[in-house]
């Protein structure tokens, strides 16, 4: 039994493009935090 | 991990039988080391041929997995240990 | 290409070392001047918000390991060694509902030595102190040799002259920022390392498609794809313990628990946690692609760094460099303030000068904080190899741990001896088994048997413990 390569594409675009949004997230979690002022 | 000593690129080649009557070419160029990993249980020839189609002597490599059946039973220990910490975690406290 | 020639050229390493230091170091100073009392210094005044409490958890959890060793990992345990990497954020994910109870139970709470000593008393704490210890002091020094040893092969840098600077950068902010600066790093260190890997992992797959890739392990490498391949499933577990041994533990989250604004907390890591989740996938599948593009892989530990600049020459090696170097200062900073803290609070402040002043107890971490990173510098010096292998005892040691904590932080009836127990049982039998057997049982057979003897005894146990207790006027 082998990982297919339909799973492999899978996983490793799944991962590049979770990657991709979470860096777009933390950005904007910042631009808010900095908006209301409680970054710190 | 191999290495091996040459002036001019060479080819690393690989073959289940002596004879490398069926052999796959694994790398081509002029490095001197390769790691070596992902193969499946059995005896393994190796050997380095030169462009002009000189061969170096076989080397022979034994793979050995460990037992399939003590890594189901090291799963199934990891796996209840594991859930019985996200049990405790997730049930958070209860004699207060 | 020849091996021995380094990625880089030198004069590149160096500036971008120059750079990169000038930035994090400036960066410390600037934030350090809102520090006035250990409490500042220590935990940013606790009052972390959300973007910056993520990125934070995520930062420090992606350590030169994460971003040099699922590579490696890929390549030696194939598919599976990726996906079994994935786990250790599970550490993160369920730290997240601990880290708001240890801010409600402990609002002036400091290290996680505080709650041992409170909870278990001091005979459970000398023992958490030791293994702690143990396990930050060799964590610190396996990195610090990892960034000299990995900027050395990037970029040809000498390796005593690459970790002297990799450390004193680190301990400089560190020691002038405290964990403001650390926190405030590592947001634009985990921007960058996201970035960088996107960048590399798609431009790595504009060269190979994943169908080449996976015809090529077909062919030379077909246990790598074997969805029962035993070294690496057996080692799933053992290694998903190991980091929630790691997290549950060390000062470094405890820490950020105490720092984060209430109701942060949990959120916080939460969000670390799928920040940092896809990371070993999206670092490691490169190395996969080093038989389908014939890179030649002289050691197992330098594929990643190799595969990427055989594909993209010197853009691709920059930005391994800038994502190496973000990685290592991100884990080592946090690791540096989080055991001077530990040090301070536990030895300094509660064993020799319990009146001590909150001004002094900042002087005192500086100073300790220094003292980590000179000592560290000394053991790094030498370049010993082994040292580093030295971190895989640390696996038993934390594993035996995660029981006490656990069941301390949510049963009234844990009890001392179950927690004493538990830690001396369970790191002594995954000591026993490491040698005895291997690596890939020792942190799961010290959980399994440290939990044993907490639940036996907490079933029989007739203490019942006031939280109260945990709360201790400051």
């Amino acid at each position: 039994m082998t990982f297919s390569a339909g799973f492999l594409t899978i996983i490793i675009y799944g991962a590049l493009i979770w990657c991709a949004l979470t860096g777009l997230g933390l950005a904007t979690l910042l631009v808010r935090d900095l908006k209301n002022g409680d970054i710190w | 991990m191999l290495e091996w000593q040459s002036d001019s690129p060479v080819s690393l080649e690989i073959s289940t039988s002596p004879d490398f009557s069926k052999t796959k070419q694994l790398y081509a160029g002029s490095a001197h080391r390769y790691f070596l990993s992902g193969l499946a249980n059995g005896d393994y020839y190796l050997r380095l041929k030169t462009l002009e189609g000189q061969t170096s002597t076989p080397l022979l490599v034994s793979v050995v997995h460990q037992s399939l059946n003590r890594a189901l039973f090291l799963v199934a220990i990891g796996a209840l240990v594991t859930l019985a910490v996200v049990i405790t975690i997730l049930r958070g406290a209860r004699d207060e | 290409m020849n091996e021995a020639a380094a990625i880089l050229p030198p004069t590149v390493g160096w500036i971008l070392l120059a750079l990169f230091s000038a930035l994090w170091v400036g960066l410390g100073f600037y934030w350090g001047r809102r520090n006035k009392s250990f409490e500042d210094h220590a935990l940013a005044g606790r009052n972390i918000g959300l973007a910056l409490g993520s990125a934070t958890a995520a930062a420090t959890w992606i350590t030169s390991n994460t971003t040099m060793l699922a590579p490696q990992f890929a390549l030696e345990l194939g598919v599976w060694g990726m996906l079994a990497y994935t786990t250790a954020s599970f550490g993160l994910f369920l730290f997240a509902p601990m880290a708001g109870r240890i801010r409600k139970l402990m609002p002036t709470g400091y290290t996680s030595g505080d709650f041992f000593r409170l909870r278990y008393g001091r005979t459970a704490w000398s023992i958490f102190m030791v293994y702690t210890l143990f396990y930050s002091l060799t964590w610190l020094v396996s990195m610090a040799m990892a960034g000299g040893i990995l900027l050395n092969a990037l970029s040809g840098i000498p390796y005593a002259w690459g970790m002297t600077v990799i450390l004193g950068v680190c301990v400089a902010y560190t020691m002038r920022g405290g964990l403001a600066a650390v926190i405030g790093t590592d947001f634009i260190q985990s921007l960058i390392i996201i970035v960088g890997v996107v960048i590399v992992g798609f431009a790595v797959l504009s060269h190979v498609s994943v169908d080449e890739i996976h015809h090529n392990l077909e062919a030379t490498r077909p246990a790598l794809l074997n969805v029962l391949f035993p070294a690496a499933i057996m080692a799933i577990f053992n290694n998903l313990l190991f980091g929630l041994g790691e997290v549950f533990h060390n000062n470094v989250w405890w820490s950020r628990a105490f720092a984060f604004r209430d109701g942060v907390g949990g959120k916080a890591f939460a969000l670390g946690g799928l920040i940092w989740f896809p990371i070993p996938v999206a670092a490691g599948f490169i190395a996969l692609a080093s038989g389908a593009l014939n890179v030649p892989v002289p050691a197992a530990d330098m594929v990643g760094p190799l595969v990427v600049a055989d594909v993209l020459g010197e853009f691709g090696a920059i930005a391994i460099f800038i994502v190496v170097f973000c990685s290592l200062a991100s884990s080592l900073d946090s690791l540096l303030a989080a055991t001077s803290d530990l040090i301070t609070e536990d030895i300094y402040r509660k064993l020799m000068r319990p009146d001590a002043p909150l001004e002094t107890l900042k002087k005192v971490a500086q100073y300790v904080t220094l003292a980590l990173g000179l000592f560290t510098w000394a053991v790094c010096l030498p370049r010993i190899g082994t040292l580093a292998s030295v971190l895989f005892f640390a696996g038993p040691l934390v594993g035996s741990m995660i029981w006490p904590i656990v069941t301390g932080l949510y049963w009234r009836r844990a009890s001392t001896v179950g927690a004493v127990g538990g830690m001396l049982l369970g790191a002594g039998v995954g000591l026993v088994c490491y040698f005895a057997i291997g690596w890939y049982v020792a942190t799961l057979i010290a959980t399994a048997v440290s939990m044993v003897w907490v639940l036996a005894c907490a079933h029989f146990s007739k203490a019942r413990f006031d939280w109260a207790k945990l709360s201790e006027a400051a």
